[in-house]
Parts: C-alpha cells; sequence; structure tokens
C-alpha cells in the first residue's frame, strides 16, 4: 500500500514567486483501492504524482510504497513499482519503434532478464494475447511503427505497457483528456477492465467530476494543497455533482 | 577512373562504412549529434599505427576501438552526469584529444607506416596482389560488425538505447536508465569510429594528427547519400544505407579527384553535399506550396 507522510514541496522558494504546491500532505491507500483525484488547477495534484513517481523530490515528509521508502529513489529505478499514463499519447510510447518493441521495452520491468535477451517467441505470444484482449485489432499489427497509430490506439498501449507487468501502484494523469470522445469512452472502459482485472491500485486525476464519481472506489478532492474532501463507500454514492462543485474553494 | 583508383575507393568504402555505423548510432539511433567524431577518429588511427610499429598490426582492431570507445564514454559522462550540452560536450573531448592523439602519437604531426607490416599485407603476399584485394578482408569484417549490431540493437540494452533516442520520457517511465543507453550507446559509436580510424591508418599506411578534421561532415554525407539510397525504416536497412552511402561517397570523391578539381576543395563539396541534401526537403516542400498557392488561384479566376 501507499503511505504518503507529511509531504511538502514548495517551488521558487524564497522569491516572490514562491508557491506551496503541498502542504504537509498525508494519505494512505490501501491494496486494490481505485482513488479518484479532483482538483482545480494549482490544487496540487500534478506535484501529488510527479512526487509519487520520482520526477520531482519533496522539501520534507515520505512516501513509502508497500514498506518501502521511495521518497528519493530515482524515477527510472521506481518506474519498477510504478506504472504512470500521461495525458498526452505521444508521452508513452517510442514513436519509431513497432508495437512488439515498445511492449518488449515496458516487458523488460521485473523480469530480471539479461540485458542481451532478446524477444521470444513466448513473448511474442503473450505480447499478441495481451493486445488481442484490447479489443482494437491490434495484435495482427505487431511489426507496425508506433507513430502510425491513433491517439486513442497509442493510448491503449501505453495503458497496457503500463499494467503488463503488474504494478504496485497505477498513477493515471487524465489519460483519456487529450482523446477524441468515442476514444476517451473507449479507454476508459479499458482502463476499468484491466483494473479490475488485475486489482491494481490506483490513482486517477481527472477534470470529470462524472468520471470521479463513476469510476473507482474512492474519491478525493484536492485543495490549496491539502485533502479538501475524501470519501468511500455509502457518502460517495450519495454525494451529488453539485455538492461536490460547492466544495471547489475557487 | 582507372581500376585502382575505383577499388581504391571501393576500399575505402567498406572501411567508411564501419565508420559510418558509428554516426548513424549517435546521429540517427541516439539522435544526438556527437562531435566526438574528429578526434575518436583519429585516436583510433594513433592506436592502430602504434600497434602496427610495434609489428602487432592485428592488435590495432581491438586497441582503435577501445580508445575509440573510451572517447566516447567521456563525451557520454560529460552529457549527462556533469549536464554539459550535447554539442559542447563532444567539442570538448575532440578538443582535448588533439592533445592527447599527439602524445600517443609520440609528439609527431605525422607517423609514417610504409614498409611496415599490416593486417593486409598477408593477403597481398600468400592470396591475391590485385587492385582491391584488401576487400577479402574488409567485405566480411563489414558484414560480421554489421550482423553484431542488427542482432545487438533487439536485445533489451539494444532496444533500450534506440528508445532513450526515440522518447526518452517514455523509457525512464520503463525503468531504464536513460543516462546508462547514453553511456553505452556513445561507447559504441565511437568504438566504430575508432575502427575506422585505425583501419584507414593501415590502408593508407599514416597518420596525420589533422586527419580527423571534418569527418562528422563525411559521416553525414555518406548517411545522407545512404538514405537517399535506401530508404531507412529499420536498423537494419539503416546499417546497409550507411554502407552503400559510405562506398558511393567515396566513389563520388574518387570521380571527381580524376577532374582538374584541385583535392583542397573535397572538404568544400563534402560541406555542401551535406547541407543541400538537408536543405532540400524544406525547398521542395516550399515549392510545392507555391504550385498549389498558384493553381488555387487559377482554379479562382
Amino acid at each position: 500500500m501507499l503511505d504518503i507522510h507529511f509531504l511538502s514541496k514548495e517551488f521558487n522558494k524564497g522569491t516572490p514567486d514562491a508557491h506551496l504546491a503541498l502542504n504537509q500532505f498525508s494519505m494512505k491507500v490501501t491494496d486494490g483501492e481505485f482513488v479518484t483525484l479532483l482538483g482545480g488547477n494549482g490544487s496540487g495534484k500534478s506535484t501529488l504524482f510527479n512526487l509519487i513517481a520520482g520526477s520531482i523530490f519533496p522539501d520534507s515528509g515520505t512516501i513509502r510504497l508497500e514498506d518501502k521508502d521511495i521518497t528519493f529513489l530515482p524515477e527510472h529505478r521506481r518506474a519498477l513499482l510504478i506504472g504512470r499514463v500521461f495525458q498526452n499519447p505521444l508521452t508513452g510510447t517510442a514513436p519509431n519503434m513497432t508495437i512488439e518493441e515498445n511492449l518488449a521495452i515496458s516487458y523488460m520491468r521485473g523480469t530480471g532478464r539479461s540485458l542481451l535477451h532478446r524477444t521470444t517467441k513466448q513473448d511474442r505470444t503473450f505480447f499478441r494475447e495481451q493486445l488481442y484482449a484490447l479489443g482494437l485489432g491490434l495484435e495482427n499489427r505487431m511489426n507496425t511503427r508506433i507513430g502510425l497509430l491513433s491517439g486513442g490506439q497509442r493510448q491503449a498501449i501505453t495503458l497496457l505497457m503500463a499494467t503488463m507487468v503488474k504494478p504496485k501502484l497505477l498513477l493515471l494523469d487524465e489519460h483519456t483528456a487529450a482523446l477524441d470522445p468515442q476514444s476517451a469512452v473507449r479507454v476508459t472502459e479499458l482502463t476499468e477492465r484491466i483494473i479490475a482485472e488485475g486489482k491494481i491500485t490506483t490513482i486517477m486525476v481527472t477534470h470529470s467530476i462524472g468520471t470521479a464519481l463513476h469510476t473507482g472506489s474512492r474519491l478525493m478532492l484536492l485543495d490549496g494543497g491539502r485533502i479538501a474532501m475524501d470519501i468511500q463507500g455509502e457518502a460517495r454514492q450519495k454525494i451529488t455533482r453539485q455538492e461536490l462543485l460547492d466544495s471547489y474553494a475557487h | 577512373m582507372s581500376t585502382t583508383a575505383f577499388f581504391g575507393a571501393v576500399e575505402l568504402g567498406f572501411i567508411y562504412a564501419i565508420f559510418t555505423f558509428g554516426i548513424f548510432i549517435s546521429f540517427r539511433i541516439l539522435n544526438i549529434p556527437d562531435l566526438t567524431t574528429d578526434g575518436s577518429f583519429v585516436l583510433g588511427a594513433a592506436a592502430s599505427a602504434l600497434c602496427v610499429l610495434n609489428g602487432m598490426p592485428y592488435l590495432g582492431i581491438p586497441a582503435s576501438m577501445l580508445v575509440g570507445a573510451a572517447a566516447g564514454i567521456v563525451t557520454a559522462l560529460l552529457q549527462t552526469k556533469c549536464g554539459i550540452q550535447p554539442i559542447l560536450s563532444g567539442i570538448l573531448t575532440m578538443t582535448g584529444l588533439y592533445s592527447i592523439n599527439l602524445a600517443v602519437m609520440m609528439n609527431k604531426s605525422n607517423l609514417p607506416l610504409l614498409m611496415m607490416r599490416n593486417i593486409f599485407t598477408p593477403i597481398e603476399e600468400n592470396i591475391i596482389s590485385r587492385p582491391g584485394f584488401r576487400l577479402i578482408l574488409l567485405i566480411p569484417l563489414t558484414l560480421i560488425i554489421l550482423l553484431i549490431l542488427v542482432f545487438f540493437f533487439k536485445t533489451q540494452l539494444g532496444l533500450s538505447i534506440r528508445a532513450t533516442g526515440d522518447n526518452a520520457e517514455m523509457v525512464r517511465a520503463s525503468s531504464i536508465d536513460t543516462d546508462t543507453a547514453k553511456i553505452v550507446g556513445f561507447a559504441l559509436s565511437n568504438s566504430l569510429i575508432g575502427l575506422g580510424g585505425g583501419l584507414v591508418a593501415q590502408l593508407q599506411q599514416s597518420v596525420d594528427i589533422n586527419m580527423g578534421a571534418g569527418m562528422v561532415v563525411v559521416g553525414l554525407a555518406s548517411l545522407i547519400i545512404g538514405e537517399m539510397l535506401i530508404k531507412s525504416t529499420s536498423v537494419l536497412r539503416g546499417l546497409i544505407g550507411a554502407v552503400a552511402g559510405a562506398v558511393a561517397y567515396r566513389l563520388v570523391i574518387a570521380a571527381i579527384l580524376t577532374t582538374n578539381l584541385p583535392a583542397s576543395s573535397l572538404k568544400l563539396i563534402s560541406a555542401l553535399i551535406v547541407a543541400i541534401a538537408i536543405a532540400a526537403p524544406t525547398f521542395r516542400k516550399k515549392l510545392l506550396l507555391r504550385e498549389q498557392i498558384r493553381r488555387n488561384g487559377a482554379d479562382h479566376a
């Protein structure tokens, strides 16, 4: 599970532009939980994600994942534990490499194979099955360069790459926001299915109140670097869109 | 062009093919302009020359690769661990190497290797001595290196290096250390550049401290000519293109040498080839756009 303790991060410290993005922030996420994270611009959502993923480091506080202190673990080492999907579909895949090669790269995570290992027949069969499960017909296009695919297809593959080796934690950073409505629906369905099947502990940032209410098992609202609302179970079932909107301070 | 000149150009072409593999790895796969080249090429040549002078010409092959790799690692460390811009890192290594190269060459600006036994001597003595005899060694060597590279870039390490050049952000999210990928890539690239220098030294039977000047441009020219001949859609095709381009480039140079143009104009011609080849797509686009605007105008009239 994820245990964040008194995490603070201030940008442009000591200048007139100083901004306290996270302020003594604490949260716990238990195994298998699916948290949807709401919050206005500047509420600290992105900072929180970047701190958990290791793109930036905090001023104070600790982040523990599965009882391991990962606060200052380098990003690429943390990637063994954490899968991440970004808003921009171009971020998660290498455009000039084939689907198979992209999958092979993410499959390296935690398999402990030698650096000179090459993709085997079994690997290829496994990739094909995984692609088949996406239901986009990509299993027959393993040698296609990723750059030739649509944004929705690329995002589906990124999602697959982030979850193919089951991560301890999955971070979804508004991963459907840049897709057209149809692709967004398809990727959202896919996301829910993959997370449910793998019982993957997940935090999903979203700007859509509908999505926040209808997906996942717990809803959090961030404001000014602190938790403004944290509801699950019955309370979450009962809350209305308007009540949520009113909770945004600004 | 005489037969001798033709085969001489083809022989040089295959050596430059190996050198162009190195340029391909830095400029195309890692997508980083590496200017270490001008220095690591001479360093490889100097190391190879020392081996020849000490009667161990075959040792020149691994030696020139090793010293080239070391130069590449220095540039990569400057970039990744010291945060120096890629182009400047290369320039710094290249500049520093000038002194080191002179030291390796025992403070002489030119080392003649005439009358010394080199890796080609046994072929000439025991097999054939017609023009182009060196190809017996050079073609298999180039092919073996090509196959090893194709194999390597399919391994996990090779895929990591390719992805680092394609989308570094994605690579970090896949648990690969982009710094390591760059260091290995630069070492590999410059080991091939060093080997190219080492082979040129043994073929031309001399090393000159200034033989590396403008080699980046020569490599790029070969690469670009190769890409015009063979569209690079995979590592294999890219490498085959590098061979074709390097041989074609040497033949063009040999053809120019048969004209009245002075040999000193070769560098200018190489630079022009690269500038024109890179500029061509931009001009083509502009011309097409102008054409389209003109046609649209005619429709509306």
